[in-house]
């Protein structure tokens, strides 16, 4: 899939690189960055958001591209595998409830466990 | 660092419009696919980050360097970004020595012209250079500022 980027030396201007910036240092052990790494991670992150939205759209119908579609993708893609928990696929009440249920029990058995332990 | 929650957000108007361009024309994404994406940049981005950041470490380097991130994104397997990025950032680059090239020949100029002693300050004020370096300033400006209806 060919990748798209912004015009070169359009005067449409890219991310903000102060923004970019706060983000990457909002890292930890991140000291110091390179103007030249900073360019760089703000433009991968415009290819990154180009890319994922054709992949979205190759996921949609023609017209209109929903969140269901960007799920799909982030979640049968194994290169977007680090954003499973950003974006996930939507469930109903019923099932959160039931995840939530059959999650709390096995918490309540861990700390029966434990209490078991201290007394 | 203390940044609010809301500055780790990449603005949605930026993100709207690059998703505008990636699209075929009369594509329209559903306003929660648009935050998701936003928020998948910013994720991204950390994501990111933290690979070059190990690169960086690897090497015994304190300052992120564009190879890290090239590093990175091959080890995210995003490796199909990397020529057009490093052309990219080529570019930028060239544009960043213009300007440095500019900005030396002003120093000259202004130590040339005031042979005071107090200089190596750029920011300071002085009126009577002023005028010489806004007209050197002027040339490399306008490559990058360019003015958009």
């Amino acid at each position: 899939m060919e990748i798209k980027s912004p015009k070169q030396g359009s005067a449409i201007s890219g991310l903000p690189l102060s923004r970019v910036k706060i983000i990457m240092k909002s890292s930890p052990d991140v000291d110091h960055i390179s103007p030249d790494a900073l360019q760089a991670m703000s433009k991968a992150t415009e290819m990154f958001v180009s890319y994922l939205s054709m992949k979205a759209h190759d996921h949609a119908n023609k017209r209109s591209i929903e969140y269901k579609n960007l799920a799909d993708v982030v979640n049968n893609d194994d290169v977007f595998g680090f954003l499973q928990e950003v974006i996930p696929h939507k469930i109903t009440v019923r099932e959160y409830w039931k995840l939530r249920n059959s999650q709390q029990r096995s918490e309540d058995e861990s700390s029966d466990d434990q209490g078991s332990g201290d007394g | 660092m203390a940044e609010k929650p809301e500055d780790l957000n990449l603005p949605t108007s930026v993100i709207t419009r690059i998703i505008k361009e990636a699209l075929p024309d009369g594509v329209i994404m559903s306003k929660e696919s648009r935050a998701a994406i936003s928020k998948a940049a910013s994720v991204f981005v950390l994501y990111c980050t933290s690979c070059a950041n190990n690169f960086a470490m690897q090497q015994k380097r304190k300052t992120l360097k564009d190879v890290d991130v090239y590093a990175a994104l091959e080890d995210m397997e995003f490796e199909n970004f990397i020529p057009l990025l490093k052309e990219q950032v080529e570019n930028f680059k060239r544009e960043q020595k213009g300007k440095k090239v500019a900005s030396e020949k002003r120093k000259k100029a202004k130590e040339a012209n005031a042979n005071s002693p107090t200089d190596g300050s750029p920011n300071k004020p002085e009126t009577d250079v002023e005028m010489k370096s806004i007209d050197e300033v002027d040339t490399s400006a306008h490559d990058s500022i360019v003015i958009d209806d």
